[in-house]
């Protein structure tokens, strides 16, 4: 259990003592301070998919917009590649902006409910210049990509199911090629079977892209299912952090308190029995893990 | 008195000019004081079968077949006006989305009050003297769901409230008038899991204190797993499979059944159950393992 320090080459991203505080109440600005982010650090390298666990209201959506660029931190420094995301100027931070992408929770609030799903998708490619006459074809490749039908391209988002769009979502991200994709929540408010199934995509996706996740989530299943390392937040602050997941199931290793309630919460949902059919039973083909 | 409170016969919901069938010819009874979980995947019909037991059913969908009887009476025999008096003191039901579920601009007192007043006959309408009574039962009730400080929390507007504990919030106006029968609809899907957990053990202790029936309404195994004595399974309107939580867990026939338990398994799975088994043998064992 080695906390994210010591030398070593820069990462993707690297996040340095970041503080962030908002102001609450009332419409005119209230006096009352909260900080939400309480010094912390992370690092995400290339190509690996970094786990944040937290329960809600714990600040992890907080450090994501912080990571996007989204918010501003009150101090300390967010670095791309070693450079200070909040220093880049022009061509700088547009070449940051197209490598850095995001999935939200709410697939329904993240896309235009009046473009087709091409357009939804072509959107970043034409901010950075794909020229019209190719807009199409490519948004049809990246959905076709995350398996959707080809024939869907003239859809509207409300003809498509939460987990069809949250597809298109991540099509979108996908578009420009992004060396990083930040995943928040992205598979929580889906059903099991779609969950377990954009989890697959994004596997997948994650070996033939060669892009760095860092996906946030309250649930270490899904975290499991993903990431490569691990990172547990609480009250604004990182209480613990596994270079390697799979560290995390070693005989006697401690778990910060932290990682334990949200881990321990998942198990008042589980009978007995349920352990038992789990631990008996063989599991059953396309289990997917 | 019969056995069961609540039982579903050969139910049948049509769009009557519509492309399909929505459900077709499910059936289930809920025992008395036992929980009964409608378990499927988005869009498998398990939402509109609730709402049509509450007779809420939005407008274009009907009950082309079938019988819902709560206590030998059929409920949808029942008059409009029977029907609302029938809610909140027979069955209470507790919604997915709770941001959009009260109503941001009254406060949680006025959602009491009004809860109050529409479902109970008209004696306890006369404010006044009544109004002190029924602030007692919102603060009891609100107490009974872990809230430390009800005076505070009725005086609260929805926006100010986390998720989770507006779901608390919901619990107890659904339970303020001890309905012997709860319907849960995927009460604790957009929660995390702390207050996941802290919304199901609540529903839980009440439903065993109280003796109160529970339908559940979920996508999720474990959620089913942790509260069900009973278990249905629908895929595309129909039910593929019924039975105990043990038994389908242990042996599911139905490929939808064997479907959802494989995504249960791959989420739970091995790695993470050495994680809850090292957590465990660490500390003493705790309620949550039993």
């Amino acid at each position: 259990m080695s906390a994210f320090t010591g030398k070593r080459a820069p990462a993707l991203i690297e996040v340095v003592n970041v503080r962030k505080s908002y102001r609450q109440g009332g419409l005119f600005g209230g006096k009352n301070k909260v900080d939400v982010i309480n010094g912390v650090d992370l690092r995400v390298e290339a190509g690996r998919c970094l786990g944040l666990l937290g329960a809600s209201g714990c600040g992890k959506s907080t450090v994501g917009r912080l990571i996007l660029g989204l918010e501003y931190p009150d101090s300390g420094r967010i670095l791309w590649k070693g450079g200070d995301i909040n220093a880049f100027g022009g061509e700088e931070r547009r070449l940051w902006r197209r490598n850095n992408q995001v999935v939200f929770q709410n697939s329904h609030g993240a896309v235009n409910p009046g473009l087709p799903a091409w357009k939804i998708v072509a959107e970043p490619l034409m901010n950075y210049g794909t020229p019209k006459g190719e807009l199409r074809g490519r948004a049809e490749s990246l959905i076709r990509d995350v398996g959707l039908p080809g024939d869907c391209l003239d859809k509207k988002p409300h003809q498509f199911s939460g987990g069809e769009l949250q597809r298109l979502c991540i099509a979108r991200a996908l578009a420009l090629a992004p060396e990083f994709i930040l995943l928040d929540e992205s598979v929580s408010s889906l059903d099991m079977a779609n969950q377990s199934v954009i989890l697959e995509l994004l596997a997948d996706l994650k070996n033939r892209t060669g892009a760095a996740f860092l996906f946030i989530s309250h649930d270490l299943r899904v975290l499991l299912n993903i990431s490569d390392s691990l990172a547990v937040m609480d009250e604004g602050r990182i209480t613990s952090s596994w270079d390697d997941i799979a560290d995390l199931e070693k005989e006697g290793v401690q778990y910060d308190p932290t990682l334990a309630r949200l881990v321990e919460a998942v198990l008042t949902a589980e009978p007995p029995e349920a352990h038992e059919a789990h631990g008996g039973g063989v599991p059953l083909e396309g289990a997917g893990i | 008195m019969s056995d069961y409170a609540l039982k579903v016969e050969g139910l049948t919901l049509d769009f009557p000019r519509g492309p399909r069938r929505i459900v077709e010819d499910l059936s289930f009874t809920v025992p008395e004081g036992r929980t009964l979980a409608i378990v499927g995947s988005s869009g498998s019909g398990k939402t509109l079968a609730s709402l049509a037991v509450m007779g809420l059913l939005p407008q274009g969908i009907e009950v082309t077949r079938g019988e819902i009887l709560l206590d030998g009476v059929n409920v949808l025999e029942l008059t409009d006006e029977e029907r609302r008096r029938m809610r909140n003191t027979r069955i209470a039901m507790v919604l997915q989305n709770p941001m959009s579920a009260f109503d941001p601009i009254f406060t949680i007192w006025s959602h009491f009050k009004e809860t109050m007043t529409s479902h109970r006959d008209f004696g306890s309408r006369r404010a006044g003297a009544d109004r002190s009574e029924m602030r007692a039962q919102a603060v009891a009730s609100l107490g009974r769901v872990g809230f430390e400080d009800p005076q505070r929390i009725l005086e609260l507007y929805p926006f100010q409230m986390s998720g989770g504990m507006l779901q608390r919030v919901m619990l107890a106006l659904a339970l303020l008038d001890s309905p012997p029968l709860v319907i849960a609809d995927e009460a604790t899907t957009d929660l995390d899991v702390v207050s996941q957990a802290h919304v199901l053990r609540l529903l839980k202790e009440h439903c065993r204190e109280n003796r109160l029936s529970l339908l559940l309404i979920t996508h999720d195994l474990s959620v089913a797993a942790g509260l069900a004595d009973e278990m249905v399974v629908m895929d595309s309107g129909r039910q593929t499979e019924s039975g105990t939580v043990r038994e389908i867990f242990a042996h599911a026939e139905s490929d939808c059944a064997r479907r959802l338990l494989a995504v249960h398994r791959a989420l739970y799975s091995e790695r993470y159950v050495r994680i809850t088994a090292n957590l465990a043998g660490r500390e003493t064992p705790r309620e949550a393992v039993r």
